[in-house]
C-alpha cells in the first residue's frame, strides 16, 4: 500500500489557470521524498491540496487507499502532519507546552496522556528546558522545533515540511535538518515529504520530484535529477555543489564522471 | 519587548501568585464591594478606608507588587482631586453641617473635603486591588478563569470557547507585532518619514505607512494561522480535552474564608450598625463628624 | 550634526569609532548589543557584515542611517557626525544612506506601486511629478516594467514585492545603500536577480554594505568583510581571508568550495585561497596545480 497516491490533479485559484496542472505519483511508505521547484511552481499548493485545506478542481487524492473528501478529511489529517514555512504563523499557544498539546486537545487525547506526550516530544526535538518559554523569546529554529514537537506528537505516518526551513538562519536550518534525520532513523516507517527549493537538502532525499508551472516534469534520484542539466536551466535552480564541480572539471578533461561525492572527486584529483 | 511589560504581570512565586485565577478575580470583586460598603459617619468611613488600605499594603508586600509603579500610576490622580476638591468646595450640598472657614460670605465647609477626600481614598483601594490581581495573574490565566466563569452561557449558544481562544491568540501575538510594528517604523523612518515631527498630513501619512503594513500582515497572518490550526484538527465546535486544567486548592478555601469574613463582617456593620461612630465607640470621646 | 556636502555628489566614506550600543539601558532588561566597535569603509567600497544571529550586525547598521544612537562612540558619513546627542539634520543623512530590512516587502502600503516608491522621493521633498519619475526610473531597474507601476502591490507575488520595496530605497538615490539579508527566503532565481540588481548599483558607483548569511553570496560579491561577533569585530579583511582563518567557533560556516580547498591543502596541494571566488578559480588551483606535479 502506497502511503500517498496522486493521480491526475488539477487546481486552479482563478478557475482559468491551473496552478496545478495534472499532476500524478506516488509516495510509497517509508520514504524520504522531495519536491522542488521554484516559488510559484505550485509545490505548496499541492501541500494544501494533500492535507485539504484546499479543494481539488479535478483528479483524485488517496492517503493510505483512502479517497480525501468531505467526509475523510479530518481522519486523513490525523495521519498526515504538516509543518508550515512561518515559525511564527503556526505557534498557536502562549507556552512551547501548551502549543505541543495544542493538536492533542484537537484530538481529545486525556490529560494525563497529553503530559507524557508533552514532555516525551518536546524532549525528542530538544526543546525539554524551554517548556513554559513564550514564543517571543525564542528563535525561529527553535520556534520550527516546538511545530515538529507539536506535528510528532499526534503520531502521523506522513509529515510534510512545506519549506519549513527557508525563513531560517543557516543555523536554524542545520538544527532542523538534524531533527529531520533523527527523525528518520527512529521512525523508519514515517514517510515524509519535504517541500523545498533549496538543493542541497533535496539531495539528501531518497527521490526528488521536479515541479514547473504546476506540471510534475522529473522524477528520480538526486543523482538522476540533478545531473540532467535542462530540467536544472528551467527552474532556475543551481547545481549543488559537487555537481558543478564534477561537471566543470569534466569540461577541463577530468576524467571525473564516475564520481559519486565529494569525496570520490577528491581521491581522484589526489591521485 | 516581552508580555512581562503588558498588565505589569511580574512573575514571581508568592502566595498570591500561587492562587487560582478564578479564586482572585472572586476575592477581587467582594473587595471592592467591602471597600464601597457606606457608613453615615464621616471619621467611621475614613477609619475603615485605612484599615482597608493596610490590609491591601500587606497583601502588596506578599505579592511583591512594584509600589514604583502603583504610585507612578496615582501620580496621573492629582489632577482629579483637585477637579473634585474644587466642584465639591464650590457646589455645597445642603447636607453639609460643618463650616470649615468662610470667604467674604462663601462658606467653605469640611464636608467638602471630606467628600473629596473619601472618593480618592476609594479610588486609590481599587487601584490597589486591580493591580494586586494583574501583577499576580498572567493574562492568560485571566483568560482562563473569565472563560470558566462564562461556561453558563453556553447554554444560550454563546461562544464561549471561540472568545477565550481568540483572546489567548491575541494575548500570544502582541509581543509579536509590536516588534513588527518596531520594524516597520524603521523601515518608513528610512525612507523619510517622519512620526514626530512635521506638518500634520506628512504625519498622518506617516502613520497610514504604518498602519496599513500592520493591518495586512495581521490579515496573512490570521489566514496562515488559521490552516494549520486546521491541519491539526481544530474545529471550536467539537469536543476538545484540555492540557490545562484550573485546580483549587485548601489556600483557595483559606484566602476565600478570609476575605468572605472581612466581607461578611464589614456588611454586618453597615446594616445593623450604620451610624456608628468608631471614635466614640474606641476613645469613649464625643466628636461629632 | 551639519549638513553634508558631498562634493560632485560623489561617495562617502563612512568611520565608526569606539561604537557601543546598550539596548534598555538602566532597566532589567538591558543588553549590551554592540561592545566598542571600530572600523572605517571606503569610497566605491562592497562591503559584508557577517556573523551569527545576535552578533550585533543587524544593531551596528542601524546606526548608518541613525535609526539607533550610539550609546557610546561616534559615527561619521561624510560630513555627518551621528552620537548620542540631540541632532536635527537626521533626515538629510537618510538621503544619503539608505537601508533595505530583512523582508521589506511588509513595509509596502500604497494604493499602487509607483505611489509606494514615490513615498520616499515624496518624504525627501521632491514634488509629485519628479518624485513619480524617479519612481519609475527605480522600478525599471529593478526589473518591473510599466505594466506593474499601477497595479496594486498587495497583488503581486512575494518576489515581485520585494523587489517594489528595494525600488522603494533606490528611488531615493543614496550614495551608499545598506541591506540587511536582501535574499532572506528567496528561491535562488530570486537570489540572483536581487545580488545581480544590487552588483549593477555598484558598478554605477553605490556603495554597498550587505549583511547576509550565504556565505556563498559574500564570497562571489564582497570585496571585504567584516565578522561580528559578541558585539565586537573579530575580524576584518577578504572573505577568503576570512574563511581560511576562522574555524566554527566564529560562528560562520565556510562555504563548501573552501572547504574542499582546504581538504585539497591537507592532502598537499599549494593552493592559493586568495585568488578563489568561485568554483573556476578553485578548478584554475587545481591544474595548476595538476601540472607542476606533472
Amino acid at each position: 500500500m502506497n502511503a500517498l497516491e496522486i493521480k491526475e490533479l488539477s487546481f486552479s485559484y482563478d478557475g482559468v489557470t491551473n496552478v496545478v496542472d495534472n499532476i500524478t505519483f506516488s509516495l510509497e511508505k517509508g520514504k524520504f521524498v522531495s519536491i522542488i521547484g521554484h516559488n510559484g511552481s505550485g509545490k505548496s499548493t499541492l501541500a494544501k491540496l494533500i492535507i485539504g485545506l484546499l479543494t481539488k478542481k479535478s483528479g483524485s487524492i488517496r492517503v493510505f487507499e483512502c479517497e480525501l473528501d468531505e467526509k475523510s478529511v479530518k481522519d486523513i489529517r490525523k495521519k498526515i502532519g504538516i509543518v508550515f514555512q512561518n515559525p511564527d504563523n503556526q505557534f498557536i499557544a502562549t507556552t512551547v507546552e501548551d502549543d505541543i498539546a495544542f493538536g492533542l486537545e484537537n484530538n481529545q487525547i486525556s490529560q494525563q496522556k497529553m503530559v507524557e506526550l508533552v514532555n516525551e516530544f518536546a524532549l525528542k526535538v530538544g526543546m525539554e528546558k524551554f517548556m513554559n518559554k513564550e514564543p517571543a523569546n525564542l528563535s525561529g529554529g527553535q520556534k520550527q522545533r516546538v511545530a515538529i514537537a507539536g506535528v510528532l506528537a499526534m503520531m502521523p505516518n506522513i509529515v510534510i515540511f512545506d519549506e519549513a526551513t527557508s525563513m531560517l538562519d543557516p543555523k536554524g536550518k542545520a538544527d532542523i535538518r538534524e531533527l529531520i534525520k533523527n527523525m528518520r532513523k527512529n521512525n523508519p516507517e514515517m514517510t515524509v515529504l519535504s517541500i523545498t527549493h533549496d538543493i542541497e537538502e533535496a539531495f539528501l532525499t531518497d527521490e526528488v520530484i521536479v515541479m514547473n508551472e504546476g506540471k510534475l516534469i522529473r522524477q528520480g534520484t538526486p543523482l538522476e535529477v540533478f545531473a540532467d542539466r535542462e530540467v536544472l536551466k528551467e527552474i532556475s535552480l543551481s547545481e549543488p555543489f559537487f555537481l558543478e564541480l564534477r561537471n566543470k572539471l569534466l569540461v577541463e578533461g577530468y576524467q571525473v564522471d564516475k564520481c559519486e561525492s565529494l569525496e570520490d572527486l577528491m581521491e581522484y584529483l589526489c591521485q | 519587548m516581552t508580555s512581562v511589560t503588558f498588565g505589569r504581570y511580574a512573575p514571581y512565586n508568592t502566595f498570591i501568585h500561587r492562587l487560582d485565577p478564578r479564586n482572585k478575580i472572586i476575592l477581587m470583586v467582594l473587595l471592592m464591594v467591602t471597600i464601597f460598603l457606606p457608613f453615615s459617619v464621616w471619621s467611621t468611613s475614613l477609619i475603615m478606608s485605612s484599615i482597608y488600605l493596610m490590609i491591601l499594603v500587606i497583601v502588596m508586600l506578599i505579592a511583591k507588587v512594584s509600589f514604583i509603579n502603583l504610585f507612578k500610576s496615582l501620580k496621573a490622580m492629582w489632577f482629579l482631586i483637585l477637579f473634585l476638591l474644587i466642584v465639591y468646595i464650590f457646589i455645597p450640598n445642603p447636607t453639609y453641617t460643618h463650616v470649615a472657614f468662610s470667604i467674604k460670605s462663601f462658606d467653605v465647609y469640611w464636608d467638602a473635603f471630606y467628600q473629596s477626600a473619601y472618593i480618592v481614598l476609594r479610588l486609590i483601594l481599587m487601584i490597589c486591588i486591580t493591580t494586586i490581581l494583574t501583577s499576580t495573574t498572567k493574562p492568560l490565566d485571566l483568560t482562563y478563569a473569565l472563560e470558566w466563569y462564562l461556561v453558563p452561557l453556553k447554554v444560550i449558544k454563546f461562544p464561549t470557547h471561540e472568545v477565550a481562544m481568540t483572546i489567548s491568540i491575541a494575548l500570544r501575538f502582541i509581543p509579536t507585532i509590536l516588534d513588527e510594528t518596531d520594524r516597520i517604523m524603521k523601515a518608513q523612518t528610512s525612507r523619510g518619514a517622519e512620526f514626530n515631527h512635521g506638518r500634520l498630513f506628512k504625519r498622518f501619512k506617516a502613520i497610514i505607512s504604518l498602519i496599513v503594513p500592520l493591518f495586512i500582515s495581521a490579515f496573512e497572518r490570521s489566514g496562515q494561522l488559521a490552516e494549520a490550526m486546521e491541519a491539526r484538527g481544530y474545529d471550536p465546535r467539537a469536543k476538545r480535552t484540555r492540557y490545562r486544567t484550573l485546580k483549587f486548592h485548601w489556600t483557595d478555601a483559606v484566602s476565600f474564608l478570609l476575605i468572605g469574613a472581612i466581607f461578611a463582617g464589614v456588611l454586618y456593620l453597615t446594616i445593623a450598625h450604620k451610624d456608628m461612630n468608631l471614635i466614640t465607640e474606641i476613645f469613649k470621646v464625643e466628636v461629632s463628624f | 550634526m551639519r549638513v553634508a556636502r558631498g562634493f560632485n555628489g560623489v561617495l562617502m566614506p563612512i568611520k565608526v569609532e569606539n561604537l557601543f550600543h546598550t539596548y534598555a539601558l538602566k532597566t532589567p532588561f538591558q543588553s549590551e548589543a554592540v561592545n566598542g566597535v571600530s572600523f572605517e569603509i571606503e569610497d566605491h567600497a562592497y562591503v559584508a557584515f557577517i556573523g551569527p544571529t545576535g552578533s550585533g550586525k543587524t544593531t551596528i547598521i542601524q546606526h548608518l542611517n541613525a535609526l539607533l544612537k550610539p550609546t557610546k562612540g561616534t559615527i561619521v558619513v561624510d560630513d555627518f557626525v551621528i552620537d548620542n546627542k540631540k541632532n536635527k539634520k537626521i533626515k538629510e543623512l537618510r538621503k544619503h544612506v539608505g537601508v533595505v530590512f530583512q523582508f521589506p516587502e511588509y513595509q509596502l502600503f500604497e494604493e499602487t506601486v509607483e505611489k509606494d516608491v514615490a513615498f520616499g522621493p515624496k518624504n525627501f521633498g521632491l514634488k509629485d511629478e519628479e518624485a513619480l519619475q524617479k519612481a519609475h526610473r527605480a522600478l525599471l531597474s529593478v526589473g518591473l516594467d510599466e505594466s506593474y507601476f499601477k497595479r496594486s502591490p498587495f497583488e503581486l507575488s512575494g518576489g515581485e514585492r520585494r523587489r517594489v520595496a528595494i525600488a522603494g530605497i533606490l528611488a531615493i538615490e543614496p550614495d551608499i545603500l545598506v541591506l540587511d539579508e536582501p535574499t532572506a527566503g528567496l528561491d535562488p532565481r530570486g537570489t540572483t536577480e536581487i545580488m545581480n540588481l544590487v552588483d549593477k548599483m555598484h558598478k554605477n558607483g553605490t556603495m554597498v554594505i550587505l549583511v547576509s548569511h550565504d556565505m556563498e553570496l559574500v564570497l562571489k560579491y564582497a570585496e571585504k568583510v567584516f565578522v561580528v561577533k559578541d558585539g565586537k569585530i573579530l575580524f576584518e579583511g577578504t572573505p577568503q581571508g576570512a574563511f581560511m582563518n576562522l574555524d566554527e567557533s566564529s560562528g560562520i560556516e565556510v562555504p563548501e568550495i573552501f572547504t574542499f580547498a582546504q581538504k585539497l591543502k591537507k592532502r598537499g596541494f599549494d593552493i592559493d585561497f586568495e585568488k578563489i571566488k568561485n568554483i573556476d578559480d578553485l578548478i584554475l588551483q587545481i591544474s595548476i596545480n595538476k601540472e607542476k606535479r606533472s
